[in-house]
């Protein structure tokens, strides 16, 4: 290293920080932004949606439907208390044994749509139980979600889009609601 | 030995170029990141016509979590929506899932003169059988938002007695009342993929989505005029709707305004509600015995108690067609709602 490279290395460490200092400046509000808008817009944004987005999301559903306390505060819930708060309710399966982070797939997505609904067709269904796979079948039967690859991870809009669709067929069902 | 010094030659003669480039890749690598919701704001608040009067925009009901954003100063502002806020043109609403908010488009002067109170003043009282006057309050439109929806309100004003109104929605599903005017009032909400525009008095659903693209229904009074790509396409059937995918359609576009697919929930071909004669219904290629009017109210399904009934009843179609048969024939006259699908 030479001594005539020390000015401009010195001006451009002094450049970096500068400008470090202002974009974390402009994230940090930018964040704080973000952070006032409600959990489903931060949501919207991800090209992919977690299994804790699904379970957050359903479970914020539920807490406005009155099926779970309201009192509880979902958005700070840890991954696994949301899950038994969803098993209990019936929208989640006790075997599964997905990680946090993981992709939310299709299928599993109507299959918790399909139990929040309480949708259970045909005969070995209503015995049985619902699966995943009929789950989906279902839900794009019925036009709640989009035909496709069961195992396809969905995005984040799209996940709120099929809650939407919940949300809308639980207030058909209870027009005193609206 | 001239393997060795290359390199020491280089680094020493042009060190700018080197530290540009790490400048320039450092200032990339901290401003680009995930959309937030800054990024998505429009530049300002929308600007309001030279002789144009804003509307105001009042919040009637609300419920779930709603907040909208505002740009103040070239900064955002995120507020929660409540019964107190009064909106203007440039907001976003931001609704959670589940959540409800109804908003209303008001004339600036009727409604603050309707504000005050008038004790003094002795009112006359007309029994009048229509419907009372909805434009009491002012209120120039109405527009509820229900589930997830983005709404940006990028128009909001009055001129010329003529109200200017359009939203631009990402995603959400919406429902919108007009109050017509002898000055036809323009509603528009845009999608990434479709304008829809309200000519009549409603639109009775349109949902907005990334997977199923836009779904238009009509209800049972509607009338839907598509621009397609056969050409100009008008229904005066029954419970009609339009879509339009979100894949690429033909002319490789998401930008392109038309309505490619048409969705059809219930294909009824109407001979007209006032003709005494047998009615054939196009889908299920059978005829079927026509609604029944009263001599008097042959052209006119509004005068008609029957009509009124059914379409006040809020009843869910039973699937048989039976009470189409009514609602198209007040889609086709004057009492029905009537989307028109802009296209490019």
């Amino acid at each position: 290293m030479t001594t005539r490279m020390n000015g401009p290395l010195a001006i451009a460490a002094c450049g970096l920080l500068a400008i470090s200092l202002t974009a974390g400046g402009q994230n940090a509000r930018r964040d704080q932004a973000d952070a006032r808008l409600p959990a489903s817009v931060t949501v919207s944004r991800k090209p992919r949606a977690t299994v804790i987005d699904g379970y957050r999301a359903m479970a914020r559903l539920a807490r406005q439907h009155g099926r779970i306390d309201r009192r509880l505060d979902v958005d700070e819930m840890s991954f696994a208390d949301l899950r038994s708060t969803l098993v209990r309710e019936g929208v989640v399966d006790d075997g599964w044994g997905f990680i946090p982070m993981a992709g939310l797939k299709r299928d599993v997505l109507a299959y918790m749509a399909a139990s929040y609904l309480d949708i259970r067709p045909g005969l070995l269904t209503s015995i049985f139980g619902m699966t995943r796979r009929y789950s989906y079948r279902e839900m794009h039967h019925r036009g709640l979600m989009v035909q496709g690859q069961p195992r396809q991870v969905v995005s984040g809009s799209e996940l709120l889009s099929v809650l939407t669709r919940v949300a809308a067929e639980v207030d058909r069902r209870d027009p005193d609601r609206q | 030995m001239f393997h060795r010094q290359q390199p020491t030659r280089t680094g020493s003669r042009y060190p700018a170029i080197g530290i540009a480039c790490l400048l320039v890749a450092a200032y990339g690598a901290f401003t680009s990141g995930p959309t937030t919701i800054r990024a998505q704001q429009p530049p300002g608040p929308a600007v309001v016509p030279k002789g144009a009067q804003p509307l105001l925009i009042a919040v009637s009901q609300v419920s779930g979590d709603v907040t909208y954003t505002r740009r103040v100063n070239n900064r955002t502002r995120v507020r929660t929506v409540t019964l107190a806020s009064r909106l203007q043109a440039g907001d976003t609403v931001h609704m959670d899932v589940g959540a409800r908010c109804l908003l209303l488009f008001r004339n600036a002067a009727k409604a603050a003169a309707n504000l005050e109170p008038v004790f003094d003043t002795i009112r006359p009282i007309a029994f009048r059988p229509e419907a009372p006057a909805t434009d009491g309050d002012g209120v120039v439109a109405a527009v509820l938002l229900r589930g997830y929806s983005e709404a940006s309100i990028a128009m909001a004003f009055e001129r010329n007695q003529a109200a200017t109104i359009q939203i631009d929605m990402p995603q959400g599903v919406a429902r919108a009342g007009v109050v017509p005017t002898a000055i036809k009032p323009r509603f528009r909400i845009r999608s990434p993929r479709t304008v829809v525009a309200v000519r009549g008095t409603e639109i009775r659903e349109l949902e907005i989505s990334v997977d199923r693209g836009d779904i238009l229904s009509m209800g049972r009074t509607g009338v839907v005029a598509a621009n397609v790509r056969s050409g100009l396409y008008r229904s005066a059937q029954s419970e009609q709707g339009t879509r339009k995918g979100t894949g690429t359609d033909r002319r490789s576009s998401r930008l392109v305004r038309a309505i490619m697919d048409l969705t059809i929930r219930t294909r009824v071909v109407l001979a007209g509600p006032h003709k005494g004669r047998i009615e054939f219904d196009q889908a299920k290629r059978e005829p079927r015995d026509a609604q029944s009017f009263g001599k008097g109210d042959k052209l006119k399904p509004n005068g008609n108690p029957k009509f009124q009934n059914f379409i006040n009843s809020n009843k869910p179609d039973d699937g048989t067609g039976r009470a189409d048969s009514t609602g198209g024939g007040g889609g086709g006259g004057d009492g029905g709602g009537d989307g028109t699908i802009d296209g490019g």
